[in-house]
């Protein structure tokens, strides 16, 4: 059997609706039914005095029938003497029959008494003015007509009577009306109350669970799927959107879990990216670090410079000790990265190694505001673009390299200049192609034939790339004509930090 | 808890519907219709009876009357009989004893108790529907050619004797008294009153009386002017009434001349007036026959009659005294 539970809202709303009505309405109809009721009643309240004053009527027609046969003896007298005297005996009949203690019905038998007098005269008047007995007409006559007069004085008593009693009566009928209206009021307030409150509880819980859904629906849109299961057993409509919204809540955990699932494989396996990227370029950092630091080198210059303080030659001990330094420099990888003013120092040992060599076909202009540069760079940056441009500036004349820094507010530029037979284009663009953006160096690139013979190509990559995995930027570097259209110039512009 | 809470309100409503629904349901269909009436009701304490008594006399006698009619009431449950009082309440609505009388017939009442003091040339006594004579009884005054069942009255011989032995006891066996006496002095009954209480009061040695008599209304002033010069001699200590007029124009010139307590009256008779002069001091005993016990024992006789077809012709009433400041 279907419970009220599962019902449809639409039946519920109606059988709710309904049965207010229903309930409302027989209130109303019972009382103005009981109105009514009361009201006949009330109404009824002087029927015996209408009941008594038409049978006075009636008497009095008769006697008055009879008065006009007795004078003229016509058949129409006659016939209203009987017609009215029939009305009369039927509505004497009832009268009270026998003596009674109460006051009203005695005098109904003493006015039924007398009326049975007053029929029984009138009919011997009748008969003796028929048989024109006129001597007994009178006699009786006389006796009939005071009959009829004390009935009707008895009539009218008992009219008063009536009258006495019906009105207490209707002041109890009165008193019974303000009651009735007074509790009729009551009840349909506390009708109209009553259907309030079922009303209201019957809505409320027919829309309780669509405030329920609600609820839960804008958690559900703030993103909250942490929210409780409706479980509704009810077969109606709002237990089927239950149902279904249980149903999509539970789906939607299962997506968000999967999504989530899956977000966090994606992650694992970008860190493992990474992090295998970041080996990867380590890797290849201390594989090209380890190209230019030939350890073998520092302990032969470290043997020759005690050899030479051992003889007494200071200057060869000094130039010793300056590619001692050099190379120690080299050697120490603590750290990937140095400061500025350590790579400079390093520059003037290289310069002073190099002039050692050279003497004076190399010239070299050190151009940096005094102050200390803290600011880090990788390892071994500088050094090669100078050797690069010692190299290449002193090709069959005096070479001038210059060094030159200068930084502002949000960048330092360090530019390394000479004055030889420039760079070439084909060669430039070979070697910013073997470095990527991000400064992992192109495979391809590693192999030598790729850039050039003569190892130019490779430390300059070496540079590049250490720059842009350093400061992960692609712009950190760049290799321009120098100004005045002679020579090369490296710039390497990073980041005041 | 909360869940639990809204259940009990739910419960709580429809029981609360249930119960009122239940009340207006009971209001409505059982408890209203009490509560208005019609006239057509019947009274439930009525009984309906299968016998009618009148009592019926003229308007001077009414209050007496009303008394016969009460002690007739009282045993008309005995006799399965309804008594009705037709007695005229006041002379402005008094009848003819014959109207009275044809009221009876007319009414086919089952019988009489008639205080008459008219003589029998003056009336055609009433007939019931079948013709025949409807009982009569008669009470108080006693009238011979009425062909009446049964006559209950006062013994007059009696009451002279009587009257006697409380004007002794009043005046304590010394003193002065005057017998007021207006009635007709050919009515038998009074004669004998009149000889009995004289006789009676010869027997107190002390004992002075006079007799105040007039028949005419002249008299009658006379006799009030007596009484008052009487009253005012200082001469008289008690003044003996013998019908109940008298005792109230006793009464009320005792009152007027401011005697009330030092010139005493025994009066006779029954009324309204009577016992409120009674009441007040005035009148300080007063002798009567007893109109509830007449009543009752009127129903009695004509019943007996009603029933076996005879009655006691001739009934001595029982005499009755009040003295001042009782009803």
């Amino acid at each position: 059997m279907m419970q009220i539970q599962d019902w449809s809202i639409r039946r519920r709303i109606m059988a709710s609706v309904a049965a207010a009505i229903t309930v409302m309405c027989v209130c109303l109809i019972i009382t103005i039914r009981l109105n009514q009721q009361t009201i006949e009643k009330a109404g009824e309240s002087y029927k015996t005095n209408a009941e008594l004053t038409a049978f006075s009527m009636d008497i009095a027609q008769m006697e008055k029938a009879m008065e006009t046969y007795v004078t003229y003896r016509t058949f129409e007298s006659i016939d209203a003497y009987y017609h009215f005297q029939s009305i009369s005996e039927s509505e004497c009949s009832q009268f009270q029959s026998k003596p009674s203690t109460d006051d009203i019905l005695q005098k109904e038998y003493i006015v039924n008494q007398i009326t049975s007098s007053f029929f029984s005269c009138s009919k011997k008047v009748i008969a003796a003015r028929r048989a024109n007995d006129m001597t007994d007409v009178s006699s009786i006559y006389r006796t009939c007509l005071e009959c009829y007069s004390m009935l009707q004085n008895e009539i009218s008593k008992l009219n008063i009577m009536f009258m006495q009693k019906n009105a207490a009566l209707y002041n109890t009928n009165r008193s019974s009306f303000s009651v009735l209206t007074r509790t009729s009021i009551v009840f349909i307030s506390v009708f109209f109350l009553l259907v309030f409150a079922v009303l209201y509880l019957s809505v409320t819980s027919i829309t309780k669970p669509l405030a329920d859904i609600s609820g839960i629906a804008l958690r559900v849109a703030n993103r909250d799927f942490d929210v409780p299961l409706f479980n509704s057993r009810s077969n109606n409509e709002i237990g089927n959107i239950c149902r279904a919204f249980d149903r999509m809540i539970i789906s939607i955990r299962e997506y968000i879990d999967t999504i989530w699932e899956k977000a966090k494989k994606e992650t694992e396996l970008k860190e493992k990216e990474m992090e295998m990227r970041e080996l990867y370029a380590d890797a290849q950092f201390r594989a090209l670090q380890n190209q230019i630091n030939p350890h073998f080198l520092f302990n032969t210059l470290n043997t020759g410079a005690q050899l030479a303080m051992i003889e007494g030659a200071d200057k060869t001990c000094y130039f010793m000790e300056q590619v001692s330094d050099f190379f120690r420099y080299n050697i120490q990888q603590e750290s990937q990265a140095v400061t500025i003013d350590e790579e400079l120092a390093l520059v003037d040992s290289f310069v002073y190694i190099m002039k050692v060599r050279f003497g004076s076909r190399i010239e070299f202009a050190k151009n940096v505001p005094s102050g200390k540069y803290t600011q880090m760079i990788p390892r071994m940056t500088l050094q090669p673009l100078v050797e690069n441009c010692i190299k290449h500036g002193i090709s069959g004349k005096t070479g001038k390299v210059e060094l030159a820094l200068s930084q502002d507010a949000y960048f330092i530029t360090i530019t390394v200049s000479d004055n030889g037979c420039g760079f070439p284009a084909d060669l430039r663009r070979r070697i910013f192609d073997s470095v990527q953006p991000d400064g992992v160096p192109v495979q391809q690139a590693l192999n030598a034939s790729a850039v050039g013979t003569t190892g130019t190509g490779m430390g300059l990559i070496n540079v590049i790339s250490r720059l842009r995995l350093y400061f992960h930027r692609s712009d950190v570097f760049d290799i321009l004509e120098n100004d005045g259209g002679r020579g090369t110039k490296f710039l390497i512009h990073i980041p005041n930090v | 808890m909360k869940d639990k809470r809204k259940k009990l309100i739910q419960y709580a409503t429809l029981v609360l519907a249930l119960f009122t629904t239940a009340f207006f349901i009971y209001y409505a269909f059982f408890l209203l219709p009490h509560l208005s009436d019609t006239g057509t009701d019947k009274n439930e304490t009525a009984e309906n009876r299968s016998y009618h008594v009148l009592v019926i006399g003229n308007s001077e006698n009414e209050s007496f009357l009303g008394q016969i009619y009460k002690g007739a009431q009282q045993v008309s449950g005995k006799y399965d009989a309804v008594v009705e009082l037709n007695v005229p309440e006041s002379q402005a609505q008094d009848v003819s004893l014959q109207a009275l009388l044809d009221y009876a017939s007319f009414t086919d009442t089952d019988g009489i108790i008639a205080f008459i003091d008219t003589p029998i040339n003056e009336f055609k006594l009433p007939l019931n529907s079948k013709g025949t004579q409807i009982p009569l009884v008669t009470v108080v005054r006693y009238n011979p050619e009425l062909p009446q069942v049964s006559f209950i009255g006062t013994n007059y011989s009696e009451l002279g004797r009587k009257i006697a032995v409380e004007s002794n006891s009043l005046l304590s066996g010394k003193g002065s008294l005057i017998i007021i006496n207006t009635s007709s002095s050919n009515n038998p009954n009074y004669s004998t009153l009149m000889n009995s209480l004289i006789n009676s009061l010869r027997e107190y040695q002390g004992i002075h009386s006079k007799i105040a008599d007039s028949v005419s209304q002249q008299g009658i002033v006379s006799v009030e002017d007596r009484i008052r010069s009487e009253i005012t001699s200082a001469g008289i200590s008690l003044i003996v009434c013998l019908t109940a007029e008298d005792t109230i124009r006793a009464a009320q010139a005792v009152s007027d001349l401011g005697k009330t307590g030092k010139t005493r009256i025994i009066g006779f008779g029954s009324g309204e007036t009577v016992d409120m002069y009674l009441e007040k001091g005035v009148i300080t005993e007063l002798l009567s026959i007893d109109p509830e016990k007449t009543g009752e024992m009127a129903m009695q006789e004509l019943f007996e009659y009603i029933q076996h077809g005879y009655a006691n012709s001739y009934i001595t009433a029982d005499m009755r005294v009040r003295r001042a400041g009782t009803r």
